[in-house]
């Protein structure tokens, strides 16, 4: 059943991407000041939305496991909050690239640009803990402090274009009252944010499945010792 | 061979130039996405393949440490 998801999955976010670069890069026009760079806010902004949202679904798993001890929480928050580290590292590459061309620079240490890669290094050492601690029991708890850290780090990086002034843009987006994009240009964003959205989900099955194949062997092992 | 003249060559303030490089830069930032992508789609599948061999071996352990008993 699972591979016929994953299959349909990616049928349909393969599909809806073509379609989608299709029309970015037949159909819409440069922008006015921008030119064609602009074209990246439709990997980059859906790769963020991926980001804090699977940073902040790993948290709910990581409070699911200290609240219930049921390691598949764990599983579920390890597997979740490594593909948004993935997504995470699109975001920052991509927005660094656009930088380049509309500020003049590779970085700047605004409240944003920083808050954001304090959060990929957050849980950068997330997944290094988990491979440094062996007991399956330890190794959640700590995860899960560390989960919750970077993930309070993680809304205060999606706040801080509203709270403070930035060098990126305020929201552009019409849901977070921006309105800064012309009609027609904002709707490749969630086509394109929802065909990555259905290929991370392909990619947290693939990881949920290795995580219960390292719990079949860690059990193995164990009875391999026992006997 | 034909040279080019002095005239024709372009600087960098030449608007053309200009959307060269903006053109450059959508891709290369549009080809960083896809390749961070792929890279995890990449190990992602080989940690499978690992994790896949070392399940056979251990249960092949398990199996053949009953046996022996």
């Amino acid at each position: 059943m699972r591979e016929k998801i994953i299959i349909g999955l990616a049928a349909f976010s393969g599909a809806l991407l073509a379609w989608n670069m299709n029309t970015i890069f037949t159909a819409l026009p440069d922008e006015l000041n921008q030119g064609a760079i602009y074209r990246i806010i439709y990997f980059h902004v859906p790769a963020n939305i991926l980001g804090m949202v699977g940073f902040g679904l790993g948290m709910l798993f990581s409070i699911g496991y200290l609240v219930t001890k049921n390691l598949r929480y764990d599983a579920l928050a390890a597997s979740v909050t490594e593909v948004s580290l993935v997504f995470a590292s699109i975001g920052l590459a991509t927005g660094s690239i656009w930088a380049r061309i509309i500020w003049g620079v590779w970085w700047a240490w605004d409240y944003r640009l920083t808050s954001w890669l304090v959060c990929w290094l957050i849980f950068g050492g997330y997944l290094m803990l988990r491979r440094a601690v062996d007991e399956p029991n330890q190794r959640a708890r700590f995860a899960a402090v560390v989960s919750i850290l970077g993930s309070v780090n993680a809304y205060i990086s999606y706040k801080s274009i509203e709270w403070w002034n930035t060098q990126h843009p305020q929201p552009v987006l019409s849901i977070r009252n921006g309105g800064g994009m012309a009609q027609g240009m904002e709707a490749p964003i969630w086509w394109n944010l929802l065909a990555l959205a259905c290929f991370s989900a392909i990619l947290v099955m693939v990881r949920m499945r290795q995580e219960s194949f390292a719990n079949e062997i860690d059990t193995l092992r164990r009875m391999a010792h026992a006997q | 061979m034909k040279s080019t003249p002095f005239a024709e060559w372009r600087t960098l303030s030449d608007p053309e130039i200009s959307v060269n490089r903006n053109v450059q830069y959508m891709l290369l930032g549009l080809g960083a996405a896809w390749l961070i992508m792929f890279i995890y789609v990449v190990l992602i599948t080989l940690r499978e393949r690992k994790l896949r061999k070392e399940l056979d071996r251990v249960r092949h352990m398990v199996e053949s440490a009953s046996t022996d008993r």
